[in-house]
């Protein structure tokens, strides 16, 4: 019972988790970002959705047709991720690392599948999870359009399609009984084949939805001569496509056509470039609930197919030439025109390969432009994921790593929140003097950055040590404290760093000299730590971690020395006192700063030998022991 | 080496609590001889110092250094106690 249970429990908890996926990622889609509008679309679209559902039974099919689909998308996405870093990502990096392989990866598996369309959008989900690269998508896509060329050899040769669709249901039984495994690989293939199902399925209820324009297609009435007419015919094939979702279909109506003189054979060339522009229709919606590199696979088969079609529409006349030769050389009547429009099929996605084929690495980088990488809105954890926290040094190492990861956001967000570059920092230049001469203010929106790249992390790395169920011995346990504690301490300075900066910016590049020189100084010894934690990463041999105490040591000498001044700074007027107040304040964050920063530095960058890490912290000075070593007076 | 100093050495290494303080003791060891090479160092320096800023830089370095030899010696008697 409670096996039962908790399954339909974790069932339950995958659909709302999916469903709420794609509620986002649709809504991203078609709300963008403005919470204002959201509030007002999303009641509109579901209204106009409701009236579509009641008025038409066909708009209801294709829109749950586009919804099935969509979901088969997330799947099938999410599936293809759990193999990253397994055999998939070995196969898919060997077999498409060169562009003639990935070419010949897609001619293969649209042949097999007998659809261009289905291999363009896993073509997607492979992007999305990082399987391939996007000039390695790009090739596939090419192969697609060589590969569906197939289709038409088997139309027009046998009269024979394979139905994609009637493996919708096997598929998607054996997929969610996969799913429910606990073996990752068994749950990837689930996934998968879930995914599939789903899309043969969406794929399947929207060309039944639209069956009914089916009839309404009548092209005798859109007989046009010359270009106008390939021009027309070409549009009407994108608009045929796109309704009935799927080129096959459109070719079988092309064929028919021909073959009752509805339309010339010319028309016919046209209505089938048409087809091959208006199947990319199924890639754009695939690549909705993709990311942005999904998307720019999309956009590279739209733009391959639509230079093809012009390709092909600017030389018809040669490439008909061509047709009716290899026509006659391989035997195919002069009447035969279903077969020449396989062997014009092919000729034209030949050559749209052969053209395109060189200007790749052009596309990408347009692609790229075109559509930029998002900036995330926040930074997310980058190496803690579930397989590392199987075992106490991986789940070390992953929390370890990711401390780096968030003490590299916090370096930045300190260094421009007290004006200095990070390149000064990691620099010879001598800091006293470099910061001294800069009068700079860089743009860092500290309280923004914090909430970007320094919470997000943090919070994954509380979240991701606290619910890790592993078994630790106590020096793990320990070492896994103090890296939570490290992670902390960073939080902390830059909170610290984030008080500090107004008065930075202020007091920094201000005329009074005598208050320059103490917020100047307040820099200097914060750029020392940042300087010295740097020194110690990269494996510097002059210094080691015993260093920062010293350095600590040396930033409470003159912090105390500027304390001693304060007073007859005020007396002789050099400062006021609200400008006494808010240094005394400052220097009080500075000195939280450059503390959190050394023991965190100390815990990330000490000795790897656990008896020697001991040791230094053994021997490492506490506060009070740095208090006692500054000056008597100072103590 | 006589049969009780070698039983008294298995004896150590089987005890893990007094095979890990001699271990950790060692440790410190290693670290102290780093850091009396480093303190040596700078002596050496103070020596060459030109300005009274680099002499007083210097000194505070061997007064750090001189703290935590200090620390990792009395770590290092206070395990080899319990040890013994």
């Amino acid at each position: 019972m409670a096996t039962a249970q908790r399954k339909t429990d974790r069932g339950a908890n995958l659909l709302a988790t999916l469903c709420t996926r794609a509620y986002t990622r649709l809504s991203k889609f078609v709300l963008g970002g403005g919470t204002v509008i959201k509030r007002i679309i999303l009641p509109a679209i579901l209204i106009v959705l409701a009236f579509g559902f009641w008025i038409s039974p066909n708009f209801k099919e294709i829109a749950a047709g586009v919804s099935i689909f969509l979901f088969g998308m997330i799947f099938l996405e999410d599936g293809f991720r759990a193999f990253t870093g397994g055999v998939l990502e070995k196969l898919l990096a060997k077999t498409t690392d060169k562009l003639w392989k990935s070419i010949s990866f897609g001619v293969v598996s649209t042949t097999v599948m007998q659809s261009s369309s289905l291999v363009s959008v896993i073509t997607i989900s492979f992007l999305s999870s990082g399987l391939v690269g996007l000039a390695a998508g790009i090739g596939i896509i090419f192969g697609a359009n060589l590969g569906t060329t197939t289709g038409a050899w088997l139309i027009a040769g046998f009269g024979l399609k394979v139905k994609i669709s009637a493996y919708a249901m096997p598929m998607l039984v054996f997929g969610v009984i996969l799913v429910f495994q606990k073996s990752r690989n068994l749950k990837g293939i689930g996934y998968v084949l879930a995914g599939l199902g789903l899309l043969f399925l969406g794929i399947h209820h929207m060309k039944e939805g639209f069956e009914a324009f089916r009839e309404t297609i009548d092209l005798t009435q859109f007989a046009v001569g010359g270009y106008a007419g390939l021009f027309l015919f070409a549009a009407i094939g994108i608009a045929a496509t796109v309704i009935m979702q799927s080129s096959h279909a459109t070719l079988v109506i092309i064929i028919t056509a021909l073959s009752v003189g509805q339309i010339t054979y010319e028309n016919a060339l046209a209505l089938a470039i048409g087809a091959n522009v208006g199947t990319t229709i199924t890639a754009i919606i695939g690549a909705m609930s993709a990311n942005y590199q999904g998307k720019r696979l999309a956009g590279a088969h739209l733009i391959f197919n639509m230079i093809t079609g012009l390709i092909a529409i600017a030389f018809i006349w040669q490439i008909i030439w061509s047709v009716d030769w290899i026509s006659t050389n391989v035997g195919i009547a002069d009447d035969n025109y279903t077969m020449k429009l396989a062997v014009f099929h092919t000729v034209f996605n030949l050559i749209g390969v052969i053209v395109m084929a060189p200007f790749v690495g052009a596309l990408v980088r347009f692609l790229e432009r075109a559509l930029p990488t998002p900036e995330a809105s926040i930074v997310e954890a980058q190496f803690l994921n579930a397989s590392a926290a199987d075992f106490p040094e991986t789940l070390l190492a992953s929390v370890r790593n990711e401390v780096f990861h968030l003490y590299d956001n916090a370096y930045k967000i300190i260094a421009h929140g007290i004006n200095v570059h990070r390149s000064t920092i990691t620099s010879d230049l001598i800091l006293e003097d470099e910061l001294k001469s800069s009068k700079e203010i860089i743009k860092e929106d500290v309280s923004e950055q914090y909430t970007r790249s320094i919470k997000s992390l943090h919070s994954a790395i509380i979240d991701f040590t606290g619910t890790a169920h592993i078994q630790l011995s106590s020096d793990f346990s320990s070492h896994l404290y103090d890296l939570r504690r490290a992670s902390q301490r960073i939080v902390q300075a830059v909170k610290d760093a984030q008080h500090l900066q107004k008065n930075i910016d202020r007091f920094g590049a201000s005329r009074n000299k005598a208050i320059r020189n103490e917020y100047n100084n307040i820099r200097i010894n914060i750029a020392r730590i940042l300087r010295l934690i740097e020194q110690l990463r990269s494996g510097d041999p002059d210094v080691d971690v015993f260093d920062l105490d010293d350095n600590k040591l040396s930033a409470k000498e003159g912090r105390n020395a500027t304390l001693r001044n304060i007073d007859s700074m005020i007396r002789d007027g050099q400062i006021t006192a609200e400008m006494a107040t808010s240094l005394m304040n400052d220097l009080s964050y500075s000195k939280s700063i450059i503390s959190d920063l050394t023991r965190a530095g100390k815990v990330l960058l000490g000795e790897s030998n656990a008896a020697l890490m001991e040791g230094q912290s053994i021997m490492g000075l506490e506060d009070e022991e740095i208090r006692n070593l500054t000056q008597p007076d100072d103590a | 080496m006589g049969l009780k100093d070698i039983l008294s050495k298995l004896d150590k290494v089987l005890d893990t609590k007094k095979g890990r303080a001699v271990k950790q003791a060692e440790a410190i060891e290693e670290l102290i001889t780093k850091l009396v090479a480093k303190e040596a160092k700078y002596k050496a320096k103070l020596g060459l110092a030109e300005t009274p800023r680099e002499k007083e830089k210097l000194e505070r370095k061997i007064k750090v250094c001189e703290a935590q030899i200090a620390k990792g010696r009395a770590a290092e008697i206070a395990l080899l106690a319990d040890v013994h």
